[in-house]
This record gives structure tokens, C-alpha cells and sequence, in this order.
């Protein structure tokens, strides 16, 4: 369940030392999850924990604050994932942790009583969190736990640490609570009072009571009304005031006392002029405000009220320069603090800041693997737009190889989103490639008041789209751009195409992702949308229905649209569904203009795994490339360490247009992302582009250049490639047999970890002794794949193709003239030990034959030898199997050997498919050749079945007609 | 996640006097009558359904073949009027009755009515629908359009198609004034 990590983690955060180099970073180092997260700092001060998150696993580290040492203590199995935890004391972390759809709760701790203390830990039967710890009764602690009664949410239990170690089960609940329905627990460590919260739904208020730990008496209880304001509780100020974030009586959002017994809004305690306060902290003993936090200029601010605070900020300030940070954990106990420092250009790292001795130290960063790696620093600014309305934006320009495009991205939304001048991956992708990305706080952007944000409501395709080229004019004025593109996700991508509607001078190409262009479709996209409620949603973004909306739709203006354009879509997206896209597309195909849509399969609105992310950022880049006209990405632009990563950028583009499991299948878009990766020197994906010229599909079919693909591939390092041309030389279809050849290609293989395929072909030439000598010994080994399947330092998996292998070479080897009998009887043993064959004599004859079509419980035969077929028929024999066998055994199993053989109408004889078949009576005793795998050239077909000694048993003849 | 709407599952053997009917297959525009036109709805369902009630100025009943998994297009004539989605019934054991006045849709004389696709996503557990069902009427014009483009070319020619779900959405009427304006556009 849990396990217990004893080796160092300090290895897995060792960092690879990049040289300064400009190079595309790939989407695998930008979007995924962070490395480290929850940093909190033990009681004694001694550690740092965080929840790292290394290769899909969760773990519990510890960070010496002296030594820097990492250690894992906890380990989350695969398939849970590490939520929380708390510190109990400087011994014991109790850990929230998710299992499929429930969460439990484990107590990790040290056994300090041993010379070597070391971490063990226990999942407890129940979930629920920790309330509080007791600082005058430091055994105990608060736990509210889930309850299994039906209706009651939580309990709250007051219980030894000790306790909670050997996972004894307790009884009594520390407050009983006759109401049922939602209630929350907190404890405020200050005031020394328990707090519960409920809610009270019908009366839409909440409950609110106090309560004294010594004798659980009621102190207080408080009703707060809801209103059509904001409301967020940020802490007491005393023992019946609280501090809350509101906008009651200000447009910006703004501190403000609470009283709990008036329930009305006391004095004004802060409030920006400009900006949303986004959080605060207040001390329920001196009643005052510690700090408040905001966005100015879209940077995290923080401003301290207390001269030592203020102090501190200052001295961090110039330690961090010019990086954001922010408190992320305090031990007021031992004066330590663990700080997160970010920056636009920088992803961000915890550092441990002593406060005592002044003294910084830098501990994890959030994704160790752009450690080193140049990114591009935004710069933030302001733009008065045409009515005079101030616009903040932040434009990233390249670092390197600059291709003067512009990318306008406007945000998602469009009210109450925002944008923010930080690390933004989406930037660094497309600056890291050579381009300037710039990105908006356009007017309905969160962070600025209520009345900027109401003022982008029913804006759709007018102030907002002005003010987002107000921004873009004053940018052309201070930069030359060759290229203009609008780029956005859901608003983002309707206003991407209003910009290139409403300018098609200007831009040169549209990407729209998840994006709506049909606003009247927002009211009418399904009867869901007839509900009052989701109807007024809408409205409270796009403003009432009417038909002026046509006239800001880009469906209906998609005549305007000059520049490319590139659509994607989640076919599961209830926000924006894909008829949206489906309409933009069809539309614009209609006046023949550059479309492409990709619609993805099992996709809401967005990605549910970064693999989509990956894939859409792969395709955008490709699209920007071919419409723009920028030079292709050469191998020589990538570093190194990223070289795999690039590569695969384009082999998932390709495979997912190859597979159609993800999205729609089209097999030239396929080709030409296995020949972009390909031409970056991917194995893989040119192993994949020589089977397009092997079969003849999207290009002309030309053996000879797949086969040169493909020796191209192996010398790359392709497995696959490396197995194929043994297969070829085995067979000596395309090039002159040549068995040691072969056989020196699937050794290749196989060191190359492929399937143990490779390894079953090796061992029929040492059976039959192809282009090595006979070994008899070293043949039966290899074939025994169950072994092989039980060693855990197997490379080469057994999987079902090596199971059709084994039956297909087995057949090959009993059907081949050069086994001696010695050696036969051998392997006829070890073949009936493999599958288990207990029978002794069998009687096989033909059921029924001909073409084969699916009846409601099995499938029917025509009964012709005459075999017309068309695409996807298939035509075949079903056996009747009579197999004896010693008394004991009820059903006996048999083996055959099936061996199809083709005359062609040259009068040559091939081998079309040689296997195994085997089982018991009661198996379906049936064996099928599919239209598609026949050669043109067939003439008659012949199913011989015979036994493990090659006798034939009976046949049957098929005789082939157009 | 949208919920479905459904009110309840009953566990009863139902009767009814819903007429089964069967869609039109060739692309040859039927002789109608002036109050009868032509019904477009789009199933696409994850679950095999045995049939589907729609009462109104005719009770219809759509069979299983027309609402096997996947996505297909219904095309029926039938009396014009106002109609409604009133059951759908999974198997002999369960029936989902839809709720009142989210199900309506009319069916125009002398056109081709899409009223959108009556989208069933679920899974079966013990005989119940998973938590997670939902069933809904979604309005996907655009592929009713290129389905009448690509199957029914003669019936489009002749007639006209129009959204007639749950909302009022003129993308049809605009795309076929759009046709109409770029071929004149061509001739020109």
C-alpha cells in the first residue's frame, strides 16, 4: 500500500547542467505537473517536507534544513495520489491520500526509540483532516473524521497521537452534533476556539459557532446571509469580528471588518485603488492587518503593515531582485520560513530563509528540468485603449532566432479570467521557437475592479476585440513584425477569429482551440440550454439573447477570413461544443478557404492529460511553420538532451493521425509527421514512414526505398526496423535469402529490447540450424517464453505477438524435413508440457467450409470450395475434434498443426500460414484466411491439418475465382 | 458534466400505442401532403436502446435498428405539428420518462425538420443507469446539413431544412441562403 522509500531522493534532483543554447524547449519540460509542492516545516524545525512527484509517483520528502539532504519517506502507490498532510509533531505527519474514488487518511512516523530512527506508516480505515493541534496539550490533536452514519458529514474527535499510530479505533466524538448536513471544522489557534460552519441551505446563510476546547461549551453562534457580493472570510480579528475580502462597498475588492452578532460590515481595514485584493492575513490577538496581497502590473505583491514585516520584505527584495516570492510556510517556533521565487523567466523554487541569522538557502525547484534552461522574460505594460480605458499586457519577445511573428493571444472567458506576469509555459513554448507571444488584460479580466470586469460583459467582438488591438498597435509601433497571428482557447479562440475577421490585412494565420464562433448557438445548443438558470449564465457573459448576436458571430462572417486557419475540438465539450467548430469549418470551407479541424476524441473543453496538450502544441507549431513560411526545424537547431523529446513531438502527431483512436484517422497527414520526424533522425518514425512505400499506401508503393527506409531506421536504432529486415532476409522475398543475415538482425532486435519475437525467430534457426549450427538445447530454452515472461530482468516482453510467434514457428519447425526423429519426440514433448496436451489419439474431419458469416450464436459457412470474395470476407473450415485421452482427464486438450498453402497461377507453391491450433472438444475448433491477406496471384488454397508429426490429418482444397 | 433529465426510472412493462415507423432510405423526395413533412433527428447513443416514444400529432415509435450504438441520422415523413420526446426505453426492465417541456419539437409542413440528436452516453450497472448518464437533445446542425448534402441531395434540392429543436438557431436558413448567393456569385 504505502511504502517506504530508504534511498536518498537527493539523485533523482540531480540536475543536468545545460549550456546556453538557443533551442526549442520541448512541450514534455513546459506542461506538465510540478516536481515539489505543499512545502511545510516540521515543529523542530529540523525538516522541510514537500510532496514530490517523480515519474507518476507521489512521495513524502524530507529536506534536512541543515544539510539539504532529500529524503523519500512515504511512497504513494501507482494509481493514488499524495493530497495533503500535516505535521502532528516532530515525529508524526498524518497524510490524506486518494484511492480511486475514496481517500483515506495514513499516519506516517519516526520510531525514535531505536538507535537508527526510521519512518514507518499505517493507512487508517477512514478519511477526514486535521482540525488543529493543541499547543497546550501537544499529545492530543483535533481530528474531524468522515462519519459512516448516513447524513452526517463529520465528527470531531479529540485524540492521542498515539493512538492514532496503532490505528485504534475510537468511539466518542469530542462535539456532539444533533443537526445533520454539511458542516466544517476549524481551530483557531490564537483565540483558542473551536469553530464549526454550517451550512444552511434553504435560508442560503451560514451558520457559524464558537465553541471552547475546555469545556465544549457553545460561546457564540452566528448567522451569515448570503448577498450578490463577494464574500471570502480571511480570519477573526476577535472573538466576534472577522476580517473578510469583499467588494460590499468598493469596486475594487477590499478588506473590510465583519461583525458576527450585527451581521453587517464594519470599517474598511485596506483597499487598493486600482487592483483586487487577492488575500490577507490578520492577527485574532492584536485584531490588525498583517499583510495584504494583490496583482500589480500582473506581479504578486505583498505589503506588510507591522515595521518589522516590512523589514523583512525589504531584505528579501534585494535578495530576490527582480522575482516575486511569496511565503509559502512559517515556523514562528524556530524562525524559519520557506519562500517561493518566481518569475516570468523563471518556474520557480522554494528557498529556506532563517530568520534569525538573515541567512537564504535555495531547496527545490518546481520543475527541475528547465533548471538551467534560458527563458524569455516578459515585459509588462500599459495602453490607454480608443476610450481611454487602461490595458495592462505582457509581451515575451524570443531570446533567439527570432522570427518576427507576432503571436495574439487573447485569454479565455472573457470576464473574470486574467492573465498574469509569470512563468507561463504556453509563452516560453512559442518564444523558445522564435516567437513573440503577447497576451492581454483586456477589459472583463479579472484583478481590476468590478467595473472593469462588468464593462467586457455583452463585448464580445467589439470593446473587447478594440482594446486588444488597441494593445497590438502599440506594440507594431515599438517592433517590426513580419507575421501577425491571433491564437486562443475557448473565448480566446472566437476572439482570435473576430481579430482576423475584423483586420485580414493583418493577420496571417488563426488557431482556435475549444473555441465558440456561433454566439446565438451558446442560448441553443441543446435543451439543457433552456434551463433558466444556465440561460441566465450565459447572458451574465454574452448579454442577452437577440439577433444583433449574428453580427458579431464568426460563422457568419467567415468571408472575411483571408489568413489559414486551425481548429480543434473536444467532442465531450459542454462548454463549448464541437458544433461550434464544426460550423467555423464548414463555413469557411464553403468560401475555399485554408481550413483544418482536428476533433478529439473522449475531450471536454481542454485536455484531460497533458498528452493532448503535447499533441495540440506539436500540430500548432507545425501549422505556424507551413503557413508562415518559417524555415522547417533542422536537427542542428535542437540540443541534444531535448533531441528525443522533439522527436516525439512529431511521432505522436503522426501516430495519432495513424491510429484514429484520438482523433479522426488520415493517413497523409500521418506521412508527412513521420517524414517531419524522420527528418530530424527519429528511428521510430522513420521505421513507420518506410511502411507507407511498403504497402503502397499515400505514395506510390516502391520496395527498394522501403527497404533503404528501413535499413535507415536500424541504423538509427530502431527495433522494429531491425526485425523487419531479418524478416526480409529470413524470407527472401525482397532480397536474396541470406539466413545468417537474418539471424544477425533479429539478434539486433533483441538487444534492442524488442518483443521475444526476436528471440523465438534466433531460436528456429538454432533448431533447424539457418545460418547457424544446430542447437538443440539453446533452441528449447529460448522457446520456453514462460520462463522468460516470470524474469523480472527480462527486457524483451512476452506479449500476445510473441505468443503468435511461438505457435507460428513451432509450426514451422515440426512441418520442416530437416528435424531428426530424436529431435522431434523432444520437442513434441516439450511442446505438449507448454500447452498442457493430455491426449493420446484424435480424430479430426471438416465440419463445415466456405465463406464465413457471423450467425447469432456461431458463425456460418456457405459450404462452397469455390471461394468469390469480396474486401473483407474471409473463408475458412470449422473442425470437428474427437480427442481421447486417459480416463481421469474430463477434457482432454489436443494440438494440430494448421498449414495453408497457396498455388499460385504460375504453379509456384508458398506457405500462406503456418500455426498451432489447440484446446479442448469444447473449444471453437475454426481457422479463417481474410481476402486482404491473399496474393492476387492465388489460385487454389489448400488447409492441411496435420499432427506434431507432420502427418497430414485432412485437407481441404479452395479454389480461388474472380 | 451535464446530468440527465430524466425523472425516474420505473421497472413496470409498459404498453403503448406509438406507431413503429421506418426511415426513409432513397434519396427521392415523397409526395406530401400540404400539413405532413419531413422529420431529421440524429441518435447517437453508447447503448444499445429498444426504443424510442415520440407522441404529438402522430405517436411514433422508433425501433431498435434505428437506435443500435453509434451515430446515425433518423429521416421520416410525418404529419406536421408539435411533438415531443416522451420515453426512451432501454431494455424490458427500464424506461426513462423525460421531463415535461425540454423534449418539444415541430415538425414544419412541406420541409425538413432537424430537431437535433438525441445523444444517450451511459453505463449499465445492475440494470441501472451509472450516475453518470446523460441524456440530451443537442443541436449538431451543421452534421444534419452535410448528411441531407451528402445522402439526400434531391430532397434538399426540393426542400428546405430547418432547425425545429429545442431554441431557435438559424445557422440552417443562413447556410442555404449562403448556397444560393455563391452560386449566383458562380453564374455571375
Amino acid at each position: 500500500m504505502i511504502r517506504l522509500l530508504l534511498p536518498s531522493l537527493v539523485c533523482l534532483f540531480s540536475l543536468v547542467v545545460n549550456h546556453a543554447f538557443a533551442s526549442p524547449i520541448p512541450a514534455e519540460k513546459l506542461f506538465l505537473e510540478q516536481h515539489v509542492a505543499l512545502p511545510s516545516i516540521s515543529p523542530d524545525g529540523k525538516y522541510v517536507s514537500f510532496i514530490t512527484r517523480i515519474d507518476d509517483t507521489d512521495y513524502l520528502a524530507l529536506q534536512d534544513t541543515r544539510t539539504l539532504a532529500l529524503q523519500g519517506i512515504v511512497i504513494i502507490e501507482e494509481n493514488q495520489k499524495l493530497l495533503n498532510y500535516n505535521w502532528l509533531d516532530a515525529n508524526t505527519i498524518l497524510l490524506s491520500v486518494k484511492r480511486g474514488s475514496r481517500t483515506r487518511l495514513v499516519i506516517a512516523y519516526r520510531d525514535t526509540s531505536s538507535k537508527e530512527p526510521k519512518w514507518d506508516n499505517l493507512m487508517l480505515k477512514y478519511d477526514g483532516y486535521l482540525v488543529g493541534s493543541l499547543e497546550e496539550d501537544p499529545e492530543n490533536v483535533l481530528l474531524a473524521i468522515h462519519s459512516q452514519q448516513e447524513n452526517v458529514n463529520l465528527e470531531l474527535y479529540r485524540l492521542p497521537i498515539d493512538d492514532l499510530k496503532i490505528g485504534k479505533v475510537f468511539t466518542k466524538y469530542l462535539v456532539e452534533d444533533p443537526e445533520l448536513g454539511f458542516r466544517f471544522y476549524a481551530y483557531d489557534e490564537e483565540l483558542k476556539r473551536l469553530i464549526i460552519m454550517r451550512l444552511d441551505f434553504p435560508n442560503e446563510a451560514i451558520n457559524l459557532e464558537t465553541r471552547s476546547l475546555k469545556n465544549n461549551q457553545i460561546l457564540a453562534t452566528y448567522k451569515i446571509y448570503g448577498a450578490d457580493m463577494e464574500f471570502m472570510p480571511i480570519g477573526f480579528l476577535s472573538e466576534s469580528k472577522m476580517a473578510v475580502l469583499s467588494n460590499k462597498d468598493s469596486d475594487t475588492r477590499s478588506l473590510y471588518e465583519f461583525d458576527l452578532v450585527t451581521n453587517k460590515f464594519g470599517k474598511l481595514l485596506y483597499k487598493h485603488d486600482k487592483y483586487d485584493l487577492v488575500d490577507a492575513s490578520v492577527s485574532s490577538v492584536s485584531g490588525k492587518v498583517l499583510s495584504v496581497n494583490y496583482f500589480d502590473h500582473g506581479r504578486l505583491t505583498t505589503e506588510y503593515f507591522s515595521a518589522r514585516e516590512k523589514n523583512l520584505n525589504a531584505l528579501l527584495k534585494s535578495e530576490f531582485g527582480d522575482k516575486q516570492f511569496t511565503v509559502a510556510a512559517n515556523n514562528p517556533n524556530t524562525n524559519h520560513k520557506v519562500l517561493f521565487a518566481f518569475a516570468s523567466n523563471d518556474s520557480g523554487s522554494y528557498y529556506l530563509f532563517d530568520d534569525t541569522s538573515d541567512s537564504m538557502t535555495k531547496l527545490l525547484p518546481l520543475y527541475p528540468d528547465l533548471e538551467n534552461t534560458e527563458l524569455a522574460q516578459n515585459s509588462n505594460f500599459k495602453v490607454k485603449s480608443s476610450d481611454g480605458t487602461e490595458i495592462e499586457a505582457y509581451l515575451t519577445l524570443p531570446l533567439h532566432n527570432n522570427n518576427h511573428t507576432l503571436l495574439v493571444m487573447p485569454h479565455g472567458g472573457p470576464i473574470g479570467i486574467r492573465e498574469y506576469d509569470s512563468f507561463n509555459p504556453l509563452a516560453q513554448y512559442f518564444a523558445s521557437r522564435g516567437f513573440s507571444v503577447l497576451r492581454i488584460n483586456f477589459r472583463g479580466s479579472s484583478g481590476f475592479g468590478s467595473e472593469f470586469e462588468k464593462a467586457g460583459v455583452g463585448q464580445f467582438g467589439q470593446l473587447i476585440e478594440q482594446d486588444i488591438s488597441d494593445v497590438v498597435e502599440q506594440v507594431r509601433a515599438q517592433y517590426t513584425f513580419k507575421n501577425l497571428c491571433a491564437m486562443g482557447s475557448s473565448y480566446g479562440g472566437y476572439s482570435s477569429m473576430m481579430l482576423a475577421i475584423k483586420h485580414p490585412d493583418l493577420y496571417s494565420c488563426v488557431v482556435g482551440s475549444f473555441g465558440i464562433y456561433d454566439l446565438p448557438l451558446l442560448f441553443n445548443s441543446s435543451n439543457i440550454d433552456s434551463i433558466d438558470e444556465i440561460r441566465q449564465s450565459i447572458e451574465n457573459v454574452v448579454g442577452k439573447e437577440s439577433d444583433s448576436l449574428y453580427e458579431v458571430s464568426p460563422v457568419y462572417y467567415a468571408q472575411e477570413v483571408k489568413a489559414p486557419v486551425l481548429l480543434f475540438a473536444g467532442l465531450n465539450d459542454d462548454v463549448a461544443p464541437a458544433e461550434h467548430t464544426r460550423r467555423m469549418e464548414y463555413v469557411l470551407n464553403k468560401h475555399d478557404s485554408n481550413v483544418q479541424a482536428i476533433y478529439y476524441k473522449k475531450t471536454g473543453h481542454g485536455h484531460n492529460s497533458w498528452l493532448g496538450d503535447w499533441h495540440q502544441l506539436a500540430l500548432t507549431y507545425q501549422f505556424l511553420v507551413d503557413s508562415l513560411g518559417l524555415p522547417k526545424l533542422q536537427k542542428s537547431d535542437i540540443k541534444a538532451q531535448d533531441l528525443a523529446e522533439i522527436q516525439r513531438e512529431f511521432l505522436r502527431v503522426a501516430s495519432f493521425y495513424a491510429s484514429g483512436k484520438s482523433i479522426v484517422r488520415n493517413q497523409e497527414l500521418a506521412f508527412k509527421f513521420f517524414q517531419l520526424g524522420s527528418d530530424l533522425d527519429d528511428a521510430e518514425a522513420t521505421y513507420r514512414l518506410a511502411r507507407y512505400y511498403e504497402v503502397g499506401s499515400i505514395v506510390d508503393k516502391n520496395i527498394d526505398k522501403a527497404l533503404d527506409i528501413y535499413r535507415a531506421a536500424s541504423a538509427l536504432g530502431s527495433e522494429h526496423a531491425a526485425y523487419k529486415l531479418a524478416d526480409v532476409n529470413y524470407k527472401g522475398e525482397w532480397v536474396t535469402r541470406d539466413l545468417e543475415k537474418a539471424l544477425s538482425f533479429y539478434e539486433l532486435a533483441k538487444q534492442r529490447e524488442y518483443n521475444s519475437a526476436a528471440g523465438i525467430k534466433i531460436a528456429r534457426a538454432y533448431c533447424l540450424g539457418e545460418g547457424v549450427s544446430v542447437d538443440i538445447p539453446k533452441c528449447l530454452s529460448i522457446l520456453n517464453i514462460e520462463e522468460l515472461r516470470k524474469d523480472k530482468n527480462n527486457k524483451n516482453e512476452v506479449n500476445d505477438y510473441s505468443y503468435a510467434t511461438l505457435r507460428r514457428v513451432l509450426a514451422q519447425i515440426f512441418m520442416s524435413e530437416k528435424l531428426s526423429s530424436d529431435v522431434r519426440r523432444e520437442l513434441i514433448a516439450q511442446t505438449r508440457a507448454w500447452y498442457d496436451i493430455q491426449s493420446v489419439s484424435s480424430e479430426v474431419e471438416i465440419d463445415d467450409y466456405g465463406v464465413v458469416s457471423k450467425g447469432r450464436y456461431k458463425n456460418k459457412y456457405d459450404g462452397e470450395q469455390q471461394i468469390s470474395l469480396s474486401e473483407n470476407e474471409r473463408f475458412g473450415v470449422r473442425l470437428d475434434v474427437d480427442i481421447d485421452a486417459n480416463p481421469d482427464k474430463k477434457l482432454p486438450r489436443g494440438i494440430y498443426i494448421i498449414n495453408w498453402q497457396i498455388e499460385h497461377t504460375d504453379g509456384k507453391k508458398t506457405f500462406l500460414e503456418n500455426t498451432l491450433i489447440w484446446g479442448n472438444k469444447k473449444r471453437n475448433w475454426e481457422t479463417h484466411l481474410y481476402n486482404r491477406d491473399m496474393p492476387k496471384d492465388a489460385d487454389t488454397v489448400t488447409l492441411q491439418i496435420k499432427d506434431l508429426n507432420n502427418n497430414i490429418l485432412v485437407q481441404q482444397p479452395f479454389t480461388i475465382i474472380e | 458534466m451535464r446530468r440527465c433529465m430524466c425523472l425516474f426510472l420505473c421497472l413496470a412493462f409498459l404498453t403503448s400505442c406509438a406507431m413503429k415507423v421506418s426511415s426513409i432510405k432513397e434519396d427521392v423526395d415523397l409526395d406530401l401532403s400540404e400539413d405532413s413533412g419531413y422529420l431529421l433527428l440524429g441518435v447517437d447513443t453508447n447503448v444499445t436502446l429498444q426504443n424510442v416514444d415520440i407522441f404529438g400529432a402522430d405517436n411514433i415509435r422508433l425501433s431498435q435498428n434505428d437506435l443500435r450504438p453509434g451515430s446515425k441520422f433518423i429521416l421520416i415523413d410525418l404529419e406536421a405539428g408539435d411533438y415531443s420526446i416522451r420515453n426512451i426505453r432501454f431494455n424490458v426492465f427500464m424506461k426513462s420518462k423525460l421531463t415535461d417541456g425540454y423534449w418539444d419539437f415541430t415538425v414544419l409542413p412541406g420541409g425538413v425538420s432537424y430537431v437535433g440528436h438525441l445523444e444517450v452516453h451511459s453505463n449499465f450497472r445492475f440494470w441501472t443507469l451509472s450516475q453518470d448518464s446523460t441524456i440530451e437533445l443537442s443541436n449538431r446542425s451543421s452534421e444534419a446539413l452535410m448528411f441531407m448534402q451528402q445522402q439526400f441531395p434531391n430532397i434538399l434540392t426540393s426542400r428546405s431544412l430547418e432547425y425545429a429543436g429545442p431554441g431557435k438557431d438559424d445557422f440552417l436558413k443562413r447556410m442555404q441562403q449562403l448556397d444560393v448567393t455563391l452560386q449566383e456569385s458562380q453564374n455571375d
